[in-house]
């Protein structure tokens, strides 16, 4: 029983820890190099400088954030410290812009003694969001380049002539990998994924299906039709580690009817809950949901194979508009936008599909009596415990 | 095509339940606003002028209609309105109402008259206002007058350096007493030393002005006076002083029809500070206040 407690404490901590935390952390930044003089124009999402309220900032004020970008993004040459100037009229050394809805700009001014060996410096958020990142678009010598600010690469050195190397693909396909690695959200659809496979087959599948939902993603992204609630995609990923949860523990067969129709009338009954609350989307998410994991159960019911692989596809799907989503206040040019959206997803679809195909091999592979019942206990405890933290990030995301 | 597959049903569920979930799941991406939309004169950062605002703006500046204004005055007017709504982002995005006091309180102001427009758009009746009178009547009194002597025997001049306060208070009992006697004022005066304070001129004055002349603490025994009363002496900075009421008018209270105005502009501000009050209650219970140890409102 104990290592049944310990296994079911560790699940406890990270559901509750987790609550809220699927998003992208993200802020935009231009710079603009003109001899001695730095343009620094700095977008911030209002969420992220939320995050700041309490730590960094004691009150979310245009003045406060003001004196935290002063503190947080600076320019240093060969002369030393590039100081922001003072811009004239009331304005001090940091100017606030108008640039839109939902976020905060301010740009600054850097003038330096001597214009060799430029360094740029952006710090902010990341003491405070180790996965933030900042989309910089530089603007040196007639030319631009896109690059990225992360918490492993705070500053970035300019050359004195030509341009420094764009971020590129790889840039972007570690973004991709170190995010499934940090996401709670992947690790449990991994692991719920892990215990579906049966047979060889199911791994290609997998694969396949992650793909397949990584490629809608871009084509989605692509054609900038349409625009995900964050929200509701968030509350979405929550919903599918529910329901893969009680795929899991309702594959053997027994009760499969019951656990269809619990989970069915919860869903639904949520529905009605969204409608009446501030969380009107929600409605058709849970009907759409409690449809699909009806229809999976169904064709489970009346064939010998779960097609859990809609599940894993719709998964790849949402993580993948997750990081579509935050891009557009980058104004990237669309050949960029695309290579963002390419590495990061390229490179989430090549750590999850390397770690299940790796795994799951091992577990095929590695067949004894031990094992089997290893397994056999995994996965119940597992199946029960995906369904809890899934029902909770769900209910949690909608309502939190 | 069979309808009757035993997977027709299950994979139908899916199919709806994707698309219902996509329904959830995404919005269609809102496209910039490129062409101006019917009933807006101009967009500004995206932010629409409404075309009525324009002819309203174009009406009041022109003192004209609309139509008869020349396409001259409405370029003008449409350029200041512009210039005013860049200058209301720009002072939004200076965070003006979190840091100057005068925008502060011209928001202040417009939420108020905002919350206040509905009650001040109503019209009360007379018998409405009669009812309000009727309760507040103690403030609609005419301004009272009077006409008295302001007698004071000054203590410690270089001409009455042996009068101490006691020896005063003493002297002026006795003049209070003799002119309350019968005495005439001439004779008390000259009797006991009691020179005009200076500060009436024997002629009928309004309270207020009563007051300013007197001082607080004379008026104060002069408002309970009546016609030909003598008060007691009342010790000032410069003197005891003696009060001798000629003739007091006291303040009455005015009839309706004579202050019809004034109680129809009490009982709007009335209704509009009512109002604002209960506006302020309902925020208030929607708000987290948060103060700092040992501090209290």
């Amino acid at each position: 029983m104990r290592p049944l407690a310990w296994v079911a404490l560790c699940w406890l901590a990270i559901g509750t820890g987790s609550a809220l935390a699927a998003g992208r952390s993200v802020s935009y930044s231009t710079w603009v190099v003109s001899g001695n003089l730095i343009t620094m124009r700095l977008r911030l999402p209002v969420s992220e400088a939320r995050r700041l309220v309490g730590v960094a900032v004691p009150v979310l004020t245009t003045d406060r954030l003001k004196e935290y970008v002063l503190d947080h993004v600076t320019v240093s040459s060969a002369g030393g410290s590039c100081p922001a100037i003072d811009q004239g009229y009331d304005l001090g050394r940091v100017d606030p812009l108008a640039v839109g809805p939902d976020l905060y700009g301010f740009e600054l001014l850097f003038r330096c003694a001597d214009p060799a060996q430029l360094v740029l410096h952006d710090t902010v958020l990341f003491a405070n969001v180790p996965d933030h990142l900042n989309f910089a678009r530089i603007r040196i010598h007639d030319q631009v380049i896109e690059q990225l600010f992360s918490s492993g690469q705070q500053q970035l050195a300019l050359p004195d002539t030509g341009a420094p190397a764009a971020a590129g693909l790889s840039a972007y396909l570690r973004v991709g990998l170190l995010h499934v690695l940090d996401s709670l959200d992947c690790w449990c659809v991994l692991l719920a994924a892990l215990l579906l496979v049966r047979r060889w087959s199911d791994v290609g599948g997998m694969v396949l299906a992650l793909a397949g939902g990584y490629l809608l993603s871009l084509a989605l992204s692509a054609t900038g039709w349409v625009l995900p609630r964050l929200n509701a995609v968030e509350a979405c990923l929550g919903l599918l580690v529910a329901l893969l949860g009680a795929m899991l523990a309702l594959r053997a067969g027994r009760y499969r009817m019951v656990g269809v129709l619990g989970w069915g009338g919860l869903l639904v009954l949520l529905a009605i809950l969204c409608m009446f609350r501030h969380a009107p989307w929600g409605a058709p998410l849970l009907l759409g949901g409690a449809l699909l994991f009806a229809g999976v159960m169904l064709v489970a019911d009346r064939t010998t194979a779960m097609p859990w692989w809609v599940f894993i596809g719709l998964f790849a799907l949402l993580d993948g508009v997750l990081m579509s989503a935050v891009l557009p206040p980058a104004q990237l040019p669309p050949r960029s936008f695309e290579e963002v959206m390419l590495g990061f997803d390229g490179g989430a679809w090549l750590i999850e599909s390397l770690l299940v195909a790796g795994m799951a091999t091992a577990l095929l592979l590695v067949r004894t009596q031990r094992l089997a019942m290893l397994r056999s206990l995994l996965e119940n405890v597992s199946a029960a415990a995906l369904s809890a933290v899934g029902t909770f990030w769900l209910a949690s995301r909608l309502w939190g | 095509m069979n309808l009757r597959h035993p997977l027709l049903l299950p994979v139908a569920a899916i199919i709806v339940g994707l698309a219902l979930a996509g329904v959830g799941l995404f919005r269609a991406a809102p496209l910039p606003l490129a062409a101006v939309p019917p009933g807006y004169v101009a967009l500004v950062n995206q932010k629409g002028l409404l075309m009525s605002d324009f002819i309203a703006q174009t009406q009041v500046e022109t003192s004209r209609s609309f139509a008869e204004s020349t396409p001259a005055e409405r370029s003008k007017v449409l350029r200041e309105m512009i210039d005013e709504e860049l200058l209301v982002q720009r002072a939004l995005v200076l965070d003006l109402p979190e840091t100057t006091n005068e925008v502060r309180g011209s928001l202040v102001s417009a939420v108020n008259a905002q919350v206040a427009a509905p009650i001040l758009a109503y019209v009360p009746s007379d018998a409405e206002l009669r009812a309000y009178y009727e309760k507040y009547r103690q403030n609609y009194t005419g301004p009272g007058s009077m006409n008295l002597h302001d007698l004071v025997l000054h203590i410690g001049g270089f001409e009455n350096a042996d009068q101490s306060p006691t020896q005063a208070l003493a002297d002026a009992t006795e003049a209070v007493y003799q002119l309350r006697s019968g005495a005439s004022l001439t004779y008390v005066m000259e009797h006991f030393g009691f020179v005009n304070s200076g500060r009436m001129d024997d002629t009928e004055q309004l309270d207020f002005a009563v007051k300013l002349h007197l001082g607080d603490k004379l008026y104060k025994t002069a408002a309970q006076m009546r016609d030909g009363e003598v008060s007691d002496p009342i010790p000032d900075t410069d003197g005891m002083h003696i009060l001798v009421m000629v003739r007091h008018e006291f303040p009455k209270v005015v009839d309706f029809s004579a202050v019809r105005d004034r109680v129809y502009l009490d009982f709007r501000a009335a209704a509009s500070s009512r109002v604002t009050q209960e506006n302020l209650n309902l925020l208030r219970s929607q708000a987290q206040v948060l103060l700092a140890p040992g501090q209290s409102e």
